[in-house]
């Protein structure tokens, strides 16, 4: 019984320093994603001249928060509301602000453009993207696994304190 | 749908604080107050329906005329480089969105138009029965007369023919119609204004082009066609001509006058068997005169 007591304690130390890590993993999915969507909108835009809404419809997402971001972007298309951060990044907690800032810019000037200056910003804010993406990797390999290893770590040493 | 493109305010304005019934063309410029137009007369748009002090007035903003063309282009306008390049888009609902701004040229060739800087909507409205007065005089037991119809921008033309089309179904003539609908007006983008059971619409196609595949593909008894202007399509109806299809069309003029007057009438002047002349005096469509080949009066509503 103690022994499995203990095991709880490790497991759920180690599951907070997961939590913290995913912080990094997630953002790093989340501009992986981003990335991965606008090389779709430059090829359903140059050569499909898809619709918006049908490109973002068609678009398999693997961030949830950008998924997450997507659909309030849509809300607003549909509801006639002009886009504001507190609609796009509702429940979104990962960003910081300025890169907030950066993927608004980006959202606000879709499908108002014509398709050769349309593909040039889709373009910039791809490079930006790569930017704010090489900075997710590095935090994630300083940080991402350190908090799961930290957690592990305070899970055994409150195990054997209490052993 | 209008509802979609105009955005909430101005489309509870439109359609609650008059006639929208009587609404033919709205007018957004830069900076300067929204234009309606209803039962051919222009007044100004302000928060509470229709005034005629421009102080009550709205005030159309660049960003109002881009967020109108960025719904209509369904968040995409990207996609209607073609429409932009021709000036306007069509609606689901059939409205024109004639658009204006700054033409990008390229080796003498249109590329693009952006900054835009105007819009003008046109509401085209089913007017019942309107060509009923008229339709005596333009068939009878040999069938259907050339026609073409006159008047000045805004009286009627488009509403008048979409009836007479309507009309021929309705008595179940069953002549086969094809309506080249070269800005998607007669029977909107997806035929959603009526013209009947018999009539084939060719979209988007010019005269030239939809006269000579129309005649070849759907071998029609008459082609209806709206505004008639340039050489070429002189040359397309003269050509339905000698194929033995009867046309009946539509051109801009304020009287018989000034009809004489247009270039290349007098090469159509042995095409047509009947003219039918339509005024806005009593609102947009009101026949004012049926007249004959030769031109003398057949019948005058005054």
């Amino acid at each position: 019984m103690k022994f499995v007591l203990l095991g709880v304690i490790v497991f759920i130390c180690g599951y907070i320093g997961y939590g913290l890590s995913r912080y990094y993993f997630s953002r790093v999915k989340l501009f992986m994603s981003l990335i991965n969507f606008t090389e779709k909108l430059d090829t359903d835009i140059n050569f499909g001249k898809a619709k918006l809404l049908k490109i973002i419809e068609d678009f398999k997402c693997e961030s949830k928060d950008l998924k997450k971001i997507l659909n309030g972007y849509i809300l607003c298309l549909n509801e006639g509301k002009s886009c504001t951060e507190d609609m796009v990044f509702k429940d979104i907690k990962i960003l910081k602000d300025e890169e907030k800032n950066v993927i608004l810019n980006f959202l606000l000037e879709l499908g108002k453009l014509d398709v050769f200056n349309q593909t040039k910003q889709i373009e910039n804010s791809k490079l930006r993207f790569k930017e704010i993406l090489e900075g997710c990797n590095e935090e994630k390999k300083k940080y991402g696994n350190l908090y799961l290893k930290l957690g592990i770590i305070l899970g055994l040493l409150i195990a054997l304190i209490l052993f | 749908m209008l509802s979609d493109v105009l955005g909430e305010k101005l489309y509870l304005i439109i359609t609650t604080k008059f006639n929208f019934g009587f609404l033919n063309e709205l007018r957004l410029r830069v900076n300067k107050p929204i234009v309606a137009f209803v039962k051919g007369q222009a007044y100004f748009l302000g928060n509470n329906g229709l005034v005629t002090s421009e102080e009550n007035a709205i005030i159309a903003t660049k960003q109002m005329i881009e967020d109108i063309i960025f719904r209509a282009s369904e968040f995409s306008v990207y996609s209607i480089n073609e429409e932009l390049k021709k000036g306007f888009i069509v609606l689901k609902g059939g409205e024109r969105l004639g658009i204006s701004g700054t033409l990008v040229c390229e080796n003498g060739q249109v590329k693009t138009l952006n900054n835009f800087t105007s819009i003008n909507i046109r509401i085209p409205h089913e007017i019942k029965n309107c060509s009923l007065d008229a339709f005596s005089f333009l068939v009878d037991e040999d069938g259907v007369k050339n026609t073409l119809i006159i008047s000045p921008p805004g009286a009627g033309k488009t509403t008048f023919i979409r009836d007479f089309v309507n009309q021929l179904s309705i008595r179940n003539l069953s002549y086969n119609v094809l309506i080249i609908d070269e800005r998607g007006e007669i029977a909107g983008d997806n035929c959603e204004l009526s013209v009947g059971k018999f009539a084939d619409v060719l979209s988007f196609s010019d005269k030239k082009t939809g006269f000579m595949q129309g005649i070849r593909a759907m071998n029609p008894h008459i082609i209806v066609t709206d505004e008639i202007g340039g050489e070429e399509d002189v040359k397309a109806v003269k050509y339905a001509g000698n194929c033995g299809v009867k046309v009946i069309a539509t051109i801009h003029a304020g009287s018989l006058e000034e009809l004489k007057a247009k270039d290349g009438f007098t090469d159509l002047k042995n095409t047509f068997e009947r003219y039918v002349l339509l005024s806005k005096r009593n609102g947009p469509g009101t026949i004012e005169g049926v007249y004959s080949e030769n031109f003398s009066r057949l019948a005058i509503w005054r």
